[in-house]
């Protein structure tokens, strides 16, 4: 393959986009086109933002924009407004990466620094507006239309709230699994509809398979995913016997709030994770612990984002730190 | 079962089929040498010979000055027709002795003895090596008998024959192995003498099982030693790495294998001990595979020192049409020659000529951060990291995470998908640290 003059190839990246795939195709079918569009957008802006700091460098955009871009499209709500979505965009490549000196310089994930910036600017489209995501009985679905929308629904909560709002009973695991998420619960009187969460985070088994394939071709490296879902698992389980309340099952809490997206996709995004063997086990259950504790008792439902910005944050001092121990004991 | 290993190291094609089976050939006697009087770590040793003077096959043609030093010797007969600085395969060029030979070989007086080496004294068998000139064959080339001199405070436990011979595509220590076995093994028994051990381990890669076999048979009878087959993987072959799955000892950062009480020597040196202390014969000759798709005819090559690596690659049939590199050793530590006019050294295991495919560079990208560098790191050392500080001028912050521990090995380099050449900025960072550490060295 010739090098293109434009793009600088990275194979290691384009195995991330192709892992992606099966998810992406699934929110196509949830969602409808709007997925497609709303993915293409996020790419064209993400490119766009990144030539303009290269270009007069002569240098070339790296593929990794790529995958930062549909990662980004994958973690939004559905019913997100264009412009917010271009907004954020924007932000995520000038300032979560260009701003740090570009590809493999950044200190954050760019995908996860442009939705933290959504979810503080327009806290009401991030968090209140959700779509219920199609039934299977209800294909083709998506495939054949702009905006698929079978339950009828305006809003709706994310599977995280509607089980904090008790839907427990009225969302089978097996809609997690799946990803087609939907369906209807009351509370307080009220009727209200489940949503699907974000465009690509529903479909627990296809984002694993996806997953799986790159932990294989060592794209990500198994010690933070396992070390991740370890922690996590362990660890909403101590949580939900010793504080009943607030805190789900560990299982629910695996297949809801995006933790399979971000336990296979975020926390093993090779530049902002970290690189020794002992640091890996620390920064996954780092942001796994961080995740539970931040989704349980605080007010943001999304725990696993300000999670992974904080072990983004940690990392290199997780690196040096746990070097220097081990230094110490030698000498 | 996978063999005895270390921690890191990674898994490159070994490419060894093509010579693995052919035994060694004596290369055609060279119509001229050139002699490097410095082939080894130290000081180069006195010139003893001028332009004109006719030599033997063995003489010594320079006198060591220092301790960390050893002669070097006319590997052919004839006249010496200069004595200047000549191209030389690790860099630069440095004074050498060449010699035009007269195609006739009148060797120096050689002892046909056998076996009287266990009559000789322990100060006697130093000598000996020392006078032959023996400088270890596995590539570093540090004079051996300094290296079997141990101070008395660190004794040696246990000693390691390295057969591991895990660069790809070179055979010379397989082949050496499976027919010089008896050699190799008095040359291995003469150094237990010297170093006064009583347990030595052959390690040997389980690529080469006919090669382990054989030890394994010539040495059943002998309960001090061992053979350890080794899990194939680079640098298996490694001083620091091959100590650690032989023994499970880690050599401390700075330190020496004496420091765990080990020692590890090339098979090939032991076999020219073996020589030079039973036959006086100076190392004037070595194994070398010529090989690669650069190359009409791979072959392994019993060469006399100084042959320069073109009569060497006529001699296996020229080169191929798309031949584009030249490199001294093997794929991963070997260096790219700027000529063929090089010669080949007491340290030259293989020459290695790729052709337009096999050795194309790819262009560098960016660091990822993917971590496989640190992964590969047999040393655990952060590659990426090293690197990017030797990049931005950084290097004494390098030096301290770790750069002057790194072996070179090329693990890095090879595994990084950014294809970044973390090897050559972590060479440029101990080169520009040694520099400076001389700086200061003076104005102290």
């Amino acid at each position: 393959m010739r090098d293109s003059p434009l793009f600088l190839k990275q194979s290691a990246m384009r195995k991330v986009v192709w892992a992606l795939g099966p998810a992406w195709l699934a929110s196509l079918f949830f969602y409808g086109w709007i997925s497609v569009f709303m993915t293409a957008l996020s790419i064209a802006t993400c490119a766009v933002t990144e030539w303009l700091f290269v270009r007069k460098k002569g240098g070339r955009i790296s593929e990794a924009v790529f995958v930062t871009a549909i990662l980004y499209a994958m973690i939004l709500p559905p019913t997100l407004p264009f412009y917010m979505l271009v907004l954020g965009a924007l932000f995520a490549v000038a300032f979560g990466k260009m701003a740090f000196g570009g590809f493999g310089a950044n200190v954050f994930n760019p995908a996860m620094v442009g939705r933290a910036f959504l979810y503080i600017t327009f806290p009401v489209y991030m968090t209140g507006r959700w779509m219920p995501a199609a039934r299977f009985s209800d294909f083709p679905a998506g495939f054949t239309a702009w905006r698929f929308n079978g339950m009828e629904a305006l809003t709706s909560a994310t599977p995280i709230h509607a089980i904090q709002e008790g839907a427990g009973k009225s969302l089978p695991l097996l809609k997690l699994l799946t990803g087609s998420i939907n369906g209807r619960f009351e509370s307080l009187g009220q009727t209200l509809m489940i949503g699907g969460g974000s465009l690509g985070e529903s479909s627990a088994v296809l984002l694993t398979l996806g997953g799986l394939f790159l932990v294989y071709q060592k794209v990500a490296k198994w010690r933070l995913v396992l070390s991740f879902f370890a922690a996590h698992v362990i660890f909403q389980a101590a949580l939900h016997c010793l504080c009943h309340g607030p805190v789900q099952d560990p299982l629910t809490g695996l297949l809801t709030g995006g933790t399979i997206l971000g336990g296979f996709f975020m926390v093993t995004d090779p530049v902002s994770a970290v690189r020794t063997e002992k640091a890996q086990w620390l920064y996954g259950s780092f942001i796994a612990v961080m995740a539970v504790i931040i989704r349980s008792f605080s007010l943001f439902s999304s725990g696993l984002m300000f999670a992974i910005l904080l072990g983004n944050m940690f990392g290199p001092l997780m690196d040096l730190g746990i070097r220097s121990l081990g230094k110490g004991r030698k000498r | 079962m996978p063999g005895k290993h270390f921690r890191g190291g990674v898994h490159p094609r070994e490419e060894k089929k093509g010579t693995s089976h052919k035994p060694i050939e004596e290369a055609p006697l060279p119509k001229q040498v050139v002699i490097p009087l410095l082939q080894h770590i130290g000081a180069p040793g006195e010139c003893l010979v001028q332009k004109g003077d006719s030599v033997r096959t063995g003489q010594p043609l320079s006198k060591p000055v220092k301790f960390v030093s050893v002669p070097v010797h006319a590997s052919i007969t004839g006249k010496v027709t200069a004595v200047e600085p000549r191209p030389h395969p690790l860099g630069a060029s440095l004074l050498s002795v060449v010699i035009e030979g007269d195609g006739t070989e009148d060797r120096i007086e050689t002892l046909k003895t056998s076996d009287d080496w266990q009559l000789l004294s322990v100060e006697e068998i130093r000598d000996r090596i020392r006078d032959a000139g023996i400088a270890g064959l596995g590539g570093a080339s540090f004079p051996t008998h300094v290296k079997i001199s141990p101070p008395p405070e660190k004794p040696i436990r246990v000693l390691i024959l390295n057969g591991a011979e895990c660069e790809p595509y070179l055979t010379a220590d397989h082949r050496l192995m499976l027919e010089k076995a008896d050699g190799i093994l008095t040359g291995l028994r003469i150094l237990m003498k010297v170093l006064n051990v009583r347990r030595a381990v052959i390690g040997i890669e389980k690529n080469k099982p006919d090669a382990i076999s054989l030890m394994r048979s010539k040495t059943e009878k002998d309960r001090t030693i061992g053979v350890a087959p080794l899990h194939v993987k680079y640098p298996q072959g490694g001083e620091k790495q091959l100590i650690k799955a032989v023994t499970g000892l880690t050599v401390p950062s700075g330190g020496l294998p004496m420091d765990v009480g080990c020692l590890v020597q090339n098979v090939g040196t032991a076999f020219s001990i073996y020589e030079a202390v039973c036959f006086r014969k100076p190392l004037f000759e070595r194994i070398v595979t010529v090989t690669g798709p650069g190359v009409v005819e791979s072959k392994n090559l019993r060469v006399r020192i100084g042959t320069l690596f073109s009569d060497l690659i006529a001699f296996c049939g020229g080169y191929s049409d798309e031949t584009v590199k030249v490199i001294n050793g093997g794929p991963m530590m070997g260096i790219a020659q700027h000529t063929d006019g090089v010669p080949v050294l007491k340290g030259t295991s293989g020459i290695l000529v790729l052709d337009e495919k096999s050795g194309r560079m790819k262009p560098e990208s960016p660091c990822i951060s993917c971590a496989r560098c640190v992964d590969g790191c047999p040393m655990n050392l952060m590659p990426n990291r090293i690197a990017g500080l030797v990049e931005y001028g950084r290097w004494k912050d390098a030096v301290g995470i770790g750069l002057t521990d790194c072996i070179e090995c090329g693990s890095c380099a090879y595994i990084c998908p950014a294809k970044r050449n973390l090897v050559h900025y972590i060479k440029l960072g101990k080169a520009l640290n040694t520099e400076s550490m001389a700086a200061d060295g003076g104005k102290k």
